[in-house]
């Protein structure tokens, strides 16, 4: 074989090796930059959620404007009457907070599609791939590979929840009269943050498990998909039948009766209490983080 | 000789990449070998050939018909692909049986000759068990036995040697050879172009999409004139001998060897090789210049490939 | 036509055995296990005595078999026909022998849709022998109204080998069947079908409720007569558009499969 060097590409490596605690952090950024590459299905699927969220918004300005203009004004009876309809039909129309809660259940549903698009191949196509190999021969441990392809998750289902109710609270704050939302309604805001962080780990545990589980990405798509239909008729079928608390087998029940718990607009007599959903929602965490734990476990011991 | 293949202007297009471009050719019959770098268009080329895709321009025919849904066709062309892919859980002896039945063969004779091209693949004793329990070399035997099983006039493999240890790339180079033999029209594309030139002198160099030579190796050689012919001699007096041949016009350059050990050693390069030799005749009957060892040093067919990919 | 005979035949002999050994079988198996196991539950702790309510037997045939059980099962099945093919790259061998290329595709379709149709039709009658509590004097289902039994495993029949066709086709015309059937099933079928209007009869929902109700209207309900305002085919009607259906898919299927071209990858 003849000789050759070609130093004119190799670079010796004039760094330094030190242990970083974010080991997972370039797992995710790759996996982020990825990701955002599918454009049509980050505009397919966020495009309706920006929609939604601008009309939101603007609904909330107009409610807000609409009381403020008609505050402050000496008014005849006429003016009286009609600034009585206004305000109660500015009441009627909407309740901000109620709005957040209901656009809050309607983001987990989307948050929950978005997830399982971006992130149900994240272990299923590695393992397909071979391309955990590459990964356990690096100094990470499989929490740091856990992590790096939870926040990937997250990010996505974050983006589906947290930023377009966050949006609708600021407008809400700043189209208030005097910050009055703000001023009353602030731990909204905390409310909003702490549904969407419930929210993202439960939908991310979900798909993650089925990446875990599936040997390629439609079987992932599949599972997430079949679960969360199935578990309606059949936490229907055993509620009606057996006994209610087995509404809370349902994941979107669930994600209906946490969502009113958090916001504490929860009914007495809501077909699905707190208790049961929490304790559903856990027991579902624990067997899913189990059964992902189990599963990447023997990733690297079968290729 | 008949063409096998016939293709003009033949141009095939993966979006922005391109496979083959304007190939205008004709195969002859007989043993060929495909050679290219990783990328050359080879396996685009063979999947044209079988018909798998359709060609984005230009047209190409195999003895006589275009191939793509040719059905009639398939009766007489045989085809082994280069990607790893069986049915894992049926056996090997499935698998080439089933293909056989679907070749149109009677249940009988589908058994018969599924049996009969394992045993030339030295398959029998596994025959029976699953592929998904297969090494990579069992798996390409069952790939190959396919191809051969119903007896195609026109043999297609694209990396027929990959994945067989030594044994095994013999056992199908031999296969390969007595096909040829035996009339069967062979084409097969390889990395190893030691063995390609083992089996046949009948070379298609492929690069970029484009046919970069195609004929006899011998032939192809003699073509490139831009690059002088290397002869190595060793000679006792290998320095009389450098004096006296680099008088002759047909000579190029004349090198001794480097170091000490490779003093009797001359690398020497002529334009005209026939000429050079009756010189070189002529020099060794008229003076003792010892001459050991005589050997063309760039007439084979890695030496042609490096000469035109470069 | 002979020869697209011959191969289909070929085929689905060679494939029907090999489809229980596949992970998908079983994974089918599993999702028509659930509305059983669901119904065995609910029979020995549920607090009706006797014959179940038909609206009980309703809700776990129509509404748990038929709207959501049979399309996954067919779409975890179904969806693989060519796709599996195309992805495990073997497709390059059928498609090098001289047989018609709708051959494969149908082949391949009837040795899913003979185990789809019989793993349903066991569901189903299972379902509703597990409803009736034993020692009932309902043992011979005289519970059910005349003709229901037969129009339930008919329907969940029908419903199995018509969505497997559609299925199977989408495998043919798509790059991402699976995709396409969930689409389907879950938002043209789940939104479409149940908008009260003639939209309805675009989907396959429609002639499996006609098939299934036409006869027995009373056990729809208030709450369905409302939102299922379309007048229901007649069941000779609803079973003829079903072919229909079940026909154009597969024609459609085997004609873009024929004239379509596969790059695989290496």
């Amino acid at each position: 074989m003849k000789a050759e060097t070609h130093l004119e590409v190799y670079r010796r490596f004039q760094g330094e090796l030190r242990d970083d605690p974010l080991r997972f952090w370039p797992l995710t950024a790759t996996g982020l930059r990825t990701a955002l590459k599918q454009r049509r299905a980050l505009l397919v699927l966020y495009l309706p959620a920006l929609i939604v969220t601008v009309i939101l918004c603007f609904v909330v300005y107009i409610k807000f404007t609409a009381m403020d203009a008609l505050q402050g004004k000496k008014l005849d009876f006429e003016e009286q009457l009609v600034r009585g309809m206004v305000l109660a039909q500015a009441e009627q129309m909407l309740s901000v907070v109620n709005i957040i809660l209901q656009f809050s259940k309607g983001m987990g549903s989307f948050a929950l599609l978005a997830v399982t698009w971006f992130a149900s191949g994240l272990f299923c196509e590695d393992k397909k791939a071979g391309a955990h190999q590459l990964y356990f021969a690096r100094p990470i441990t499989r929490l740091d590979y856990f992590l790096g392809k939870f926040l990937i998750a997250s990010f996505f289902a974050l983006c589906a929840m947290l930023v377009p109710l966050l949006a609708v609270c600021i407008v809400a704050s700043v189209t208030s009269p005097e910050w009055s939302f703000l001023k009353q309604e602030w731990d909204v805001f905390l409310r909003v943050i702490a549904f969407s962080l419930l929210w993202t780990i439960v939908t991310c545990s979900l798909v993650l498990l089925a990446s875990s589980l599936a040997s390629r990405r439609s079987f992932a798509l599949l599972g997430v998909f079949g679960f969360v239909m199935l578990s309606v008729p059949v936490a229907g079928l055993l509620g009606d039948f057996v006994d209610h608390d087995f509404y809370a087998l349902a994941l979107l029940a669930d994600l209906d009766a946490l969502a009113q718990h958090v916001f504490g607009k929860l009914a007495p007599d809501a077909k699905l209490a707190a208790g049961p959903a929490w304790t559903a929602v856990t027991a579902f965490l624990l067997f899913s983080w189990t059964v992902i734990g189990l599963r990447l476990r023997r990733l690297e011991v079968v290729a | 000789m008949t063409s096998v293949i016939q293709c003009h202007e033949l141009g095939r297009y993966y979006g922005q990449v391109v496979g083959l471009n304007e190939l205008t050719t004709e195969l002859p019959g007989g043993v060929v070998g495909l050679v290219g770098p990783n990328g050359a268009g080879k396996s685009t080329l063979l999947r044209l050939i079988v018909g798998e895709i359709r060609p984005s321009r230009g047209w190409i025919k195999v003895l006589g018909e275009e191939p793509f849904g040719n059905r009639e066709l398939y009766r007489r062309i045989g085809f082994c692909p280069q990607q790893d892919a069986l049915y894992e859980d049926m056996s090997g002896y499935e698998i080439v049986r089933l293909l056989l039945r679907l070749g149109g063969f009677s249940p009988q004779e589908s058994r018969t000759r599924a049996e009969q091209a394992l045993e030339r693949l030295t398959m029998t004793a596994r025959m029976h068990d699953r592929v998904a329990t297969y090494s990579k070399g069992m798996r390409q035997r069952i790939r190959i036995a396919q191809s051969i099983a119903h007896d195609p006039a026109f043999l297609v493999l694209d990396e027929p040697m990959s994945g067989l240890d030594p044994l095994g790339r013999r056992e199908v180079l031999e296969l390969l050879r007595a096909l040829g033999q035996g009339g069967t029209h062979v084409l097969f594309s390889s990395h190893i172009l030691y063995e390609v030139e083992h089996l046949t002198a009948e070379i298609v160099l492929i690069h970029r999409g484009r046919l970069l030579a195609k004929g006899a190796l011998p032939e192809v050689r003699a073509l490139l004139s831009m690059h002088p012919r290397r002869v190595e001699l060793g000679a006792r007096r290998a320095r009389d001998l450098a004096r006296a041949l680099i008088g002759c016009e047909e000579v190029v350059s004349v090198r001794v060897g480097a170091t000490a050990e490779a003093e009797d050693r001359l690398s020497i390069e002529t334009r005209a090789v026939g000429p050079f030799f009756q010189r070189l005749n002529a020099l060794a009957a008229g003076e003792r210049f010892g001459i050991t060892a005589l050997r063309s040093a760039d007439a084979s067919l890695e030496a042609v490939f490096d000469y035109l990919i470069a | 036509m002979k020869d697209l005979t011959r191969a289909a035949w070929i085929l689905f002999q060679a494939h029907l055995w090999r489809i229980f050994r596949t992970r998908r079988a079983w994974i089918a198996i599993a999702l028509a296990g659930m509305p059983v196991a669901l119904a065995a539950v609910v029979r020995v702790v549920s607090h009706f005595e006797g014959p179940p309510p038909l609206e009980v037997l309703i809700t776990f045939t129509w509404f748990f078999l038929v709207q959501t059980i049979v399309p996954l099962v067919a779409l975890v099945m179904a969806s693989a026909v060519i796709a599996e093919e195309i992805e495990d790259r073997t497709i390059t061998y059928l498609f090098t022998r001289p047989i018609p290329r709708p051959a494969i595709l149908l082949g391949r379709w009837l040795a899913v849709a003979l185990p789809i149709a019989l793993v349903l039709c066991a569901a189903a009658e299972l379902v509703v022998r597990l409803l009736e509590k034993p020692g009932d004097a309902g043992r011979e289902l005289a519970w059910m109204p005349e003709g229901l039994h037969g129009s339930i495993l008919l329907t969940v029949l029908m419903g199995g080998v018509v969505y497997s066709a559609l299925f199977a086709a989408a495998g043919a015309l798509f790059k991402r069947p699976m995709l396409i059937g969930l689409g389907y099933t879950f938002v043209y079928e789940g939104f479409l079908g149940n908008l009260p209007g003639a939209n309805q009869k675009a989907t396959v929902v429609y002639y499996l409720r006609s098939y299934l109700f036409s006869e027995h209207r009373s056990l729809m309900g208030d709450v369905e007569e409302a939102i299922f305002s379309v007048p229901l085919a007649e069941p000779s009607s609803a079973v003829r558009s079903l072919a229909l259906i079940l026909l154009g898919a597969l024609v459609l299927g085997a004609w873009r499969f024929t004239k379509r071209e596969y790059v695989l990858s290496a």
